[in-house]
């Protein structure tokens, strides 16, 4: 089967250099209600599902306790409970809005990553860490 | 607007582990603080891009 990807528009973006760890991260607003929030996102090609820091679920008026608890699986084996709500994202280079389920986890030591489900159900997405860039199109 | 990809310039070692917003063109720290909801407070209607920094002598796989 051949990739028709020549006809689809892409978005070029850089690899974030953090202390000399580069990683595929991208703007990305979150939106619930009338309320936003602009956060720099981690593209996990790895991670099932998109997770994010429950500090940003304050901001976004949205109440946890009345969320459903789900479990969430690390690779060093131990679970942790997160709460799983629906939020409107878009992503830098795309005007459009889609909606999503996240999974608010607490004390989480970064701010977003944005999983299989979500992201790469929609986008298609080129990873050139050689060259430093990434590429997202939408499907 | 071309985003600076480059951190190393403006995050420095009291930045890890602390939520810190970015000017819109990631040229500059605005503002950083222990908790989302206090730097939310300082920065006010000014438009940001927040992120929690990680420390760097530590790798992750997410």
């Amino acid at each position: 089967m051949k990739l028709d990807i020549d006809n689809l528009s892409w978005q070029e973006y850089g690899y974030i250099n953090e202390s000399g760890k580069l990683r595929p991260k991208l703007n990305v607003k979150i939106i619930h209600g009338g309320r936003f929030v602009d956060v720099l996102g981690l593209l996990d090609s790895g991670g099932d599902c998109t997770i994010m820091n429950a500090e940003f679920a304050k901001g976004l008026g949205i109440d946890l306790e009345k969320c459903k608890e789900v479990d969430i699986g690390g690779i060093f084996g131990s679970e942790i409970k997160g709460h799983l709500a629906k939020v409107r994202i878009s992503l830098q280079g795309f005007e459009e809005e889609f909606s999503i389920e996240v999974r608010f986890v607490e004390k989480m030591r970064t701010d977003i990553i944005l999983g299989q489900s979500d992201i790469f159900e929609n986008f298609l997405v080129v990873f050139d860490r050689k060259k430093r860039k990434f590429y997202l199109a939408r499907k | 607007m071309k985003n600076n990809t480059d951190l190393t310039k403006i995050l420095k070692k009291n930045h890890e582990n602390k939520w810190v917003a970015l000017s819109e063109d990631r040229e500059k720290v605005v503002d950083y603080s222990e908790t989302l909801t206090e730097l939310q407070g300082k920065v006010g209607n000014k438009k940001v891009i927040y992120m929690k920094v990680l420390p760097s002598d530590v790798s992750f796989a997410f």
